[in-house]
C-alpha cells in the first residue's frame, strides 16, 4: 500500500507531489487556479451535507431560527466540509491518479493539474481555520468544535487510518458526514440533544448503503488503487446483504425520530423507508440470483447498484424535507 | 471470500461499527446534553423582548429603559421554554 505521499518524491522546494500542468508560458491563470481550488472542496458532496443542516436547525427550533444564524452555520459548514475534502484530495492524490473516477481532480497530473499540493494543503487548513472562527464567533464554540472534530475525523480516522486498510473504512469513517446535523443542532440550541443523535444515526446508517452501491460500480477502480472497499474484498451478494442490514437499521433510526418530529414525519419516513428497503432487497435478490447461476471465482454480477446510489440521495433529501416541513407545521405532533 | 470471511466481515463491517456508534452516541449524550457542562455555553437571550399592553386601570410604573444585554434580572423575567420559542441565538 502506498503511503499518502509515497508516490511522489519531494522536489527541490521540498514540496511533495507532481508539478501542476501549466498553461503555455508556464503560468496559470488566476481563474484556473480558483476553479481548481473550488473543485478540491468537492462542492457536490458539500451540497448534500448542507441539505441535512437546515432541516436539523428547523427541528431544533421547532420553527425558523434567525436567518443570520442559518447563513453563518451554512457558511461554516461549507468551509469545514471544504477543508476536509481538500485535505483528503491532498492525501489521496496518489490513488486519485489511479482511479478513473477521480483522475481529473486538480491535484492529479494528467487531469486538470492546476493546483500544487502545498497550495492545496494550505487551502484546506485555511478553510478549516475559517470555519472554526466563523462558527465560534458567530454561532457558538460547541458548533465550531464539532465542525473541527468532523475535519479531524475525516482526515485522520477515515483518510489516513482506515481508507487503505479496512473494509469498514466507509462505515466508521462515514461518521464524519454525520457531523453537520450536530453542528446545526448545536448552533441553534448550544447543546446536543437526543433528536440530534438520532439524526446522526440516520446518516451514519445511510452512508454504507449509499457508498457501497457506488463502490460496487467502481469496484475495479478501487481494486486498482488498492483500497479495500467492501465490494473489493467481498462477494457482491455479501455486499448487498450488508446493504440490506444497514438499510433496516437506517429505517428503524428514521422511525425513532418520529417520537420527536411527530406522526406526519413518521408516516413519510415509513413510506420512504419502505421504498428504500424494496430497492435494497431488489438489488440483493438480483445479485444473489446472478451469483447462484454462475460458477467460478467471478464475484457475480453488479447490476443496479447505481440505481440504489441515486435513490439513496433522493431518499435522504426527501427525508430531510419531511423533517423541515413537519418542524414548521403547527400540528402533526403526538 | 469464504464463509469465514463472511462471519469475520460481518463483525468488522457491521457489529463493530454499530458498537462504536453506540459508544460515541452515549458519550455525546453524556457530555453535551446538559448546557452547564458545554464549554462556552451561554444561556439564550431574548433578541426582541415581548412587549405587553397595560391593563386599563392598572397603575403604570414609570417607564424604564429596555433591558441591556447584561441585565440578568430582565432576562430571567422572560424565560423561554427549553429549546422552544426561545429567541434566535446569534451571539456576537
Amino acid at each position: 500500500m502506498k503511503t499518502p505521499t509515497g508516490a511522489f518524491p519531494a522536489d527541490a522546494s521540498g514540496v511533495f507531489g507532481p508539478r501542476p500542468a501549466a498553461s503555455p508560458g508556464g503560468r496559470r491563470s488566476a481563474g484556473a487556479l480558483a476553479r481548481g481550488l473550488v473543485a478540491l472542496t468537492k462542492p457536490r458532496i458539500i451540497e448534500l451535507l448542507l441539505v441535512t443542516t437546515i432541516p436539523t436547525m428547523l427541528l431544533a427550533r421547532h420553527g425558523v431560527p434567525s436567518i443570520g444564524l442559518v447563513l453563518v452555520t451554512l457558511a461554516g459548514g461549507t468551509l469545514a466540509a471544504g477543508s476536509a475534502n481538500t485535505i483528503n484530495c491532498y492525501l489521496d492524490r496518489d490513488i486519485d491518479a489511479v482511479m478513473k473516477r477521480t483522475a481529473r481532480r486538480p491535484l492529479v497530473v494528467g487531469g486538470q493539474g492546476t493546483v500544487r499540493p502545498a497550495e492545496a494543503l494550505a487551502w484546506g487548513i485555511a478553510l478549516g481555520a475559517g470555519a472554526t472562527v466563523l462558527l465560534g464567533l458567530m454561532a457558538n464554540w460547541l458548533a465550531a468544535s464539532l465542525a473541527d472534530a468532523a475535519i479531524l475525523f475525516y482526515v485522520f480516522v477515515y483518510t489516513l487510518l482506515l481508507k487503505r486498510r479496512s473494509p469498514s473504512n466507509i462505515v466508521i469513517g462515514g461518521a464524519a458526514g454525520c457531523f453537520p446535523v450536530l453542528v446545526g443542532w448545536a448552533a441553534v440550541t448550544g447543546t446536543i440533544a437526543v433528536p440530534a443523535i438520532v439524526l446522526f444515526a440516520v446518516i451514519f446508517l445511510w452512508t454504507p448503503p449509499h457508498f457501497w452501491a457506488l463502490a460496487m460500480k467502481f469496484r475495479d477502480d478501487y481494486a486498482a488503487a488498492g483500497v479495500p472497499m467492501l465490494p473489493v474484498v467481498a462477494t457482491a451478494s455479501e455486499v448487498t446483504r450488508k446493504i440490506v442490514w444497514y438499510s433496516y437499521a437506517m429505517v428503524a433510526a428514521t422511525l425513532a425520530l418520529a417520537l420527536y418530529a411527530g406522526w406526519i414525519y413518521g408516516a413519510v419516513a415509513l413510506g420512504l423507508g419502505g421504498w428504500f428497503l424494496a430497492e435494497a432487497h431488489q438489488l440483493h435478490s438480483t445479485v444473489s440470483r446472478g451469483a447462484a447461476s454462475r460458477a467460478g471465482p467471478d464475484p457475480g454480477p453488479r447490476p443496479l447498484p447505481m440505481r440504489l446510489f441515486h435513490l439513496s440521495i433522493t431518499y435522504l433529501t426527501l427525508l430531510f424535507v419531511a423533517v423541515a416541513v413537519t418542524a414548521l407545521l403547527p400540528w402533526g405532533r403526538w | 471470500m469464504s464463509e469465514g470471511w463472511s462471519f469475520g466481515g460481518s463483525i468488522l463491517t457491521f457489529a463493530f461499527p454499530m458498537l462504536l456508534f453506540i459508544v460515541v452516541a452515549v458519550a455525546l449524550y453524556i457530555l453535551y446534553t446538559k448546557p452547564v457542562v458545554v464549554p462556552g455555553h451561554r444561556t439564550s437571550t431574548v433578541e426582541h423582548p415581548v412587549s405587553h399592553t397595560a391593563i386599563p386601570g392598572t397603575p403604570m410604573v414609570t417607564e424604564s429603559p429596555a433591558p441591556g444585554p447584561g441585565d440578568r434580572v430582565a432576562m430571567d423575567a422572560a424565560p423561554a421554554a427549553d429549546g422552544e420559542n426561545a429567541a434566535p441565538e446569534v451571539q456576537e
